[in-house]
C-alpha cells in the first residue's frame, strides 16, 4: 500500500507517496528525490554508507522505513554545502586526502558531523568510537580521523575570530 | 536487499495498539528501533504480513527515576538515552556502560532497550546488567498486564515467555544500594560493531570492606544469560583477595555450559569466563575501593 508523508529533507519540505515496505534509503535514491549521494552496501546496518541525519541523529537509513521518516528532518549529503560552497567537514576530508574510491565518504561526512556538534573538540579516541558503524575499504581510517581533527580545529580558529 | 511486501501500522497510543496487535493476531509482527526486525524481515527469517510500530506511542518512551521506587523505562527507550541519561550513568552503571557498548551509535539511536530484551539473544548487550540489577518487565495484551522477573522471561535463544499479542511495556529495576562496585566485560575479537564472544557483568554490594551481595552473570556461554550461584556465594560475606576472585572465577568456568561455533571453541570460552571473571570481580572491588575513598574525601 502507498500512503502520503510529511518531511523535510535538506531544509525543504516534501510530501511523498511511499510504499510501505520502502526504506528511507531506497526513498532519497528513488526517482521521487534522487539523492544518490546516500549510498547503500550491507543493507544490513554494518557499514554506515547509507548514515544520514534523522533530526541531527546519525541513522542507518537502511533500517529505517521511509514511513518512520514522516514528520522528521532528514539531512543527506546534498544537503551540507550552502551557497555552492562546501561544508568545513567536506573540505577537510579532501584536504586531509580521505577520499579515495569515495563510497563510505558521504556516511562518514555525516558521522562526522554529528560528533562534531555535540562534541566540537574530540580527542582521537573519541573520533574512532564514533566511527565504529562506518566501514571504509579504502582508507585504513587514519586520513578520515586526520580530517575531522582539521575540520574541528578548523571550526575552533573560526570561533576564535582567526 | 528489497524487503517483502507488509502492511505498516502506526498506532499513535497504547490503547490504539493493544487493539490493532488483538485484530491483526497471527500475521502481524512489532517493531520497536527495528535494527533486529528489519535484518530478519530482510533476510526473510521472519515473515509477517502487518508491522506495527510502537514508535510514536509516547508512554512507552518514559523514564522514570526515584530514590524509593528505582528506575521504571517504557520498553521505547533508546539504547543511546540509556549510554547517556546522568541518573543511569550514575545509578546503574552497568546498564549505561553495556548500553554504550551495542552495536554503533547509528544503531543505538534506533534501538530500544525492549527490543533488545526481547531478542533474548545470549548475548544481548543490556540484558546481563538487567539481570544483575533484578529487573522485572510488564507484559500487556488486551486488559492483562503481568509483571514477570526477566530471569524468568527469558527461557532460550531467542525464546521468551512473552505471548502472542504481548506487549513489552515496561522495564523496572529497583533502587541499587548506595555502596557497590561494577564491571561489565564485553569480550570479542573486535572492540566495537561485535556480538560478544563472552560477557560478564558484575555487581558487588559491600558493607565496609566487606562484600554482602553479589550478582555474577555470564553472557554467550550458554542458551541464556546465567548467574553463577556458586561464585556469587563465594564472595559474599567476605572481603574481596586476588585468592577469592581465582576462586570464584573458577566455579564460574565449572558451572557455564557454552557451545563452539564460527567465533570460538567451547574450551576457550570457559578459559574465557574463568580470565574475565577474576578480572570483572577485581574491577567492581577496585571501583568500590575508589569510590569509598572519594566518598571519605567529600566527608572531611
Ligand atoms: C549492525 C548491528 C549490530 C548490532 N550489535 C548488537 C550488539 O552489539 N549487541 C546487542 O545486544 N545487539 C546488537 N544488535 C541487535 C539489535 O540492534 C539489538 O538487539 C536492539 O536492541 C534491538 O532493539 P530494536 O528496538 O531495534 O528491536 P526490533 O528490531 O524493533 O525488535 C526486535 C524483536 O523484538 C520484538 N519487540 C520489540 N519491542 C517489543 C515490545 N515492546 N513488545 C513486544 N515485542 C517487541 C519485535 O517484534 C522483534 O521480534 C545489532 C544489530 C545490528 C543490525
Ligand atoms: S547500507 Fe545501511 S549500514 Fe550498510
Ligand atoms: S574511500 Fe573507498 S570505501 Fe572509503
Amino acid at each position: 500500500m502507498k500512503k502520503y508523508i510529511k518531511l523535510n529533507i535538506n531544509s525543504t519540505e516534501y510530501e511523498l507517496l511511499v510504499n510501505d515496505n520502502e526504506t528511507l534509503a531506497q526513498l532519497l535514491r528513488g526517482p521521487q528525490l534522487n539523492l544518490t549521494g546516500t549510498k547503500q552496501g550491507c543493507e544490513l546496518g554494518d557499514c554506515g554508507a547509507c548514515t544520514v541525519l534523522m533530526d541531527g541523529k546519525a541513522v542507518n537509513s537502511c533500517l529505517v522505513l521511509a514511513m518512520q521518516a514522516n514528520g522528521h528532518a532528514i539531512t543527506t549529503i546534498e544537503g551540507l554545502a550552502s551557497n555552492g560552497k562546501m561544508h568545513p567537514i567536506q573540505e577537510a576530508f579532501i584536504n586531509a586526502g580521505a577520499v579515495q574510491c569515495g563510497y563510505c565518504t558521504p556516511g562518514m561526512i555525516l558521522k562526522a558531523k554529528s560528533l562534531l556538534d555535540v562534541n566540537p573538540n574530540p580527542s582521537r579516541k573519541e573520533i574512532r568510537e564514533a566511527f565504529v558503524g562506518n566501514l571504509c575499504r579504502c582508507t585504513g581510517y587514519f586520513k578520515i580521523i586526520n580530517a575531522v581533527e582539521i575540520a574541528a580545529k578548523g571550526q575552533a580558529n573560526k570561533e576564535a575570530g582567526n | 536487499m528489497i524487503l517483502p511486501r507488509f502492511e505498516f501500522l502506526e498506532p499513535a497510543t497504547f490503547e490504539e495498539a493493544l487493539k490493532i496487535v488483538e485484530k491483526n493476531k497471527g500475521e502481524a509482527v512489532m517493531m520497536a528501533g527495528g535494527t533486529d526486525l528489519l535484518v530478519n524481515l530482510k533476510r526473510k527469517v521472519i515473515k509477517a504480513s502487518v508491522v506495527i510500530s510502537l514508535e510514536k506511542i509516547d508512554s512507552l518512551k518514559q523514564l522514570n527515576y526515584s530514590e524509593s521506587a528505582g528506575l521504571t523505562m517504557g520498553s521505547m527507550v533508546r539504547v543511546s538515552e540509556l549510554a547517556e541519561t546522568p541518573i543511569i550513568k550514575q545509578k546503574f552503571p552497568l546498564l549505561a556502560i553495556a548500553a554504550s557498548k551495542l552495536g554503533s551509535p547509528q544503531i543505538r539511536n534506533r534501538a530500544t532497550v525492549g527490543g533488545n530484551v526481547c531478542t533474548a539473544r545470549p548475548a544481548g548487550d543490556t540484558i546481563g546488567p538487567l539481570l544483575a540489577y533484578g529487573a522485572e518487565v510488564q507484559l500487556v495484551r488486551g486488559k492483562e498486564s503481568r509483571w514477570e522477573p526477566l530471569a524468568k522471561f527469558i527461557v532460550g535463544p531467542g525464546k521468551t515467555t512473552k505471548k502472542e499479542g504481548e506487549i513489552l511495556a515496561a522495564i523496572k529495576v529497583k533502587p541499587c544500594a548506595a555502596d557497590t562496585g561494577y564491571s561489565y566485560i564485553k569480550y570479542g575479537i573486535r572492540k566495537a560493531m561485535e556480538i560478544a564472544m563472552v560477557s560478564v557483568t558484575t555487581n558487588l554490594t559491600f558493607d565496609g570492606k566487606k562484600c554482602t551481595s553479589a550478582a555474577v552473570v555470564l553472557g554467550a556461554v550458554g542458551p541464556v544469560f546465567m548467574r553463577s550461584g556458586d561464585a556469587e556465594a563465594t564472595l559474599c560475606t567476605k572481603e574481596i583477595t586476588e585468592a577469592l576472585a581465582e576462586q570464584a572465577a573458577e566455579q564460574a568456568g565449572a558451572f557455564c555450559t557454552p557451545i563452539t561455533d564460527t567465533r570460538a571453541t567451547a574450551e576457550y570460552r570457559c578459559d574465557l569466563v574463568k580470565a574475565l571473571t577474576k578480572r570483572g570481580i577485581l574491577e567492581a572491588a577496585g571501583k568500590h575501593v575508589k569510590q569509598s575513598s572519594s566518598r571519605k574525601q567529600e566527608q572531611k
